[in-house]
């Protein structure tokens, strides 16, 4: 039962640092877009990249995916998928972006 | 396929008396991941014509007049925070503690969710209000099409703790049921992961380049 | 793996369906009737969508749902077929090939085909 108890209390743990992390940049990027304006892109760049930190940490410590041997095949699929979408993305973005330079509608 | 015996999925081993039912969860907790990544895929498709669609506004009205970050922030807090609430649950029904915490921690997850939808809701209301709707422009549709979504995914998520609830309650707590709180569990921390994308390039990405 | 083709071989030495030294238990899923519910639900709902009777289309999103969570309830979901089931079930099959006339390709549409080949191990080479 003590074993149990003290596993209890590491897996909770692992929850708070977390939700802490989370929380934390949340409020940074948060407090960055009140003080500094969204309107640069060094400003979203840091947001973008505070945001990608977030998904990060929200994966390792709620979802408990990291690079343990018993979680590899999540890791696995998680990272295909990754690139899978990364493709759909990127390809719509860029394609759908030249698209609209070549038709004048608006400058990207 | 034997595992090493630490924890592979939050909430799993549940105990050396438990390995038949680890084993079966196992198999069904990664067909459930392949299930988000699908998801995530076709999160990704809307992220994508968002993405490609914020400058055609059509004269219509933008990000700058629509979206209200306050209300933003209201909603992320409380998503991140019924995050963990439902973390927790998971732990709490794992490893037995009073009934009372148990309901209590699934409780405020529901309240938080459903409380979401309503600050949400009121959003959508909002941007209506100001002549934001989906056949107004491009940006609109492709707003509209993305950030409901995500809603529809939490309203749905708080049906399955609804009837999670009942069945844990009529069943008392199987191994079946606990495997599908496992799943809630990752379902909900999911639901999370694409809010930060939606902060991120919705809200802020369409305040910075609409 | 001995020959071109292992299996035609096996059959001509009569030895293609051996017995197993041992048998197990075999987990099976149990059948449902989700699956029908669900199909004859939607089929009404895109009937109701394609033609705007949003009353139906309303009603049948909530039966669907309803009957999901129904369904979820039923927590049986797999039957077992005991080993000795199998053992009995595949012991009078193989009884029933043992016993069983082949033919070969000559026969193939005559009325004493009874399924069992009798491979012309030339005529495939």
């Amino acid at each position: 039962m003590d074993r149990r108890t003290e596993l209890h209390r590491r897996e909770r743990r692992r929850y708070m640092i977390g939700y802490g992390g989370s929380l934390l940049l949340t409020l940074v990027v948060f407090s960055i877009a009140y003080l500094f304006g969204i309107e640069t892109r060094g400003v979203y760049l840091t947001i973008g990249l505070l945001g990608l930190a977030q998904l990060i940490v929200q994966l390792v410590y709620f979802l408990h995916i990291d690079r343990r041997r018993s979680s590899r095949e999540d890791l696995d699929l998680i990272l295909f998928s990754t690139l899978v979408l990364l493709i759909i993305i990127l390809g719509t973005v860029w394609i759908l972006g030249n698209l609209a330079i070549r038709m004048h509608v608006h400058p990207m | 396929m034997r595992r090493a015996p630490s924890h592979s999925y939050p909430g799993l081993n549940l105990g050396e008396d438990h390995a038949s039912a680890d084993k079966f969860s196992e198999v069904v907790t990664f067909g459930f991941w392949v299930f988000l990544m699908s998801d995530l895929v076709y999160f990704g498709l809307m992220f994508a014509i968002y993405i490609t669609m914020i400058d055609a506004q059509a004269g219509g009205p933008g990000p700058h007049e629509l979206f209200d970050l306050r209300s933003i922030f209201a909603q992320t807090l409380i998503l991140l925070t019924s995050s963990l609430t439902v973390g927790l649950a998971m732990l709490a029904l794992k490893y037995n503690l009073p009934r009372a915490r148990i309901v209590l921690l699934f409780g405020v997850t529901l309240a938080l969710g459903l409380s979401f939808l309503v600050l949400e809701i009121r959003d959508f209301m909002a941007i209506v209000d100001k002549g934001g709707i989906p056949q107004r422009s491009g940006f609109l549709s492709a707003f509209y099409g993305l950030v409901p979504l995500h809603g529809l995914h939490v309203a749905a998520g708080c049906l399955w703790l609804i009837v999670l609830g009942i069945q844990l309650r009529v069943m008392g707590l199987t191994d079946l049921l606990m495997s599908r709180v496992v799943r809630l569990a990752l379902f909900w921390h999911f639901l999370d992961l694409i809010w930060i994308g939606i902060i991120t390039i919705v809200y802020f990405g369409g305040l910075t380049y609409g | 793996m001995t020959d071109r083709d292992d299996f035609a071989a096996a059959k001509q030495r009569g030895a293609a369906y051996p017995a197993p030294d041992a048998y197990e238990d075999i987990e099976m899923p149990r059948n449902t009737g989700i699956g029908f519910v669900l199909c004859v639900l939607s089929g009404i709902w895109m009937f109701a969508l394609i033609w705007w009777i949003w009353w139906l289309a309303i009603l049948m999103t909530v039966l669907m749902i309803l009957a999901l969570i129904a369904w979820s309830f039923d927590t049986s979901t797999e039957i077992i077929i005991p080993a000795e089931e199998v053992r009995k079930d595949h012991e009078a099959w193989l009884d029933l090939v043992r016993t069983t006339v082949a033919v070969d390709r000559d026969h193939e549409a005559a009325p004493n085909n009874q399924g069992l080949a009798h491979p012309d191990m030339e005529a495939a080479t």
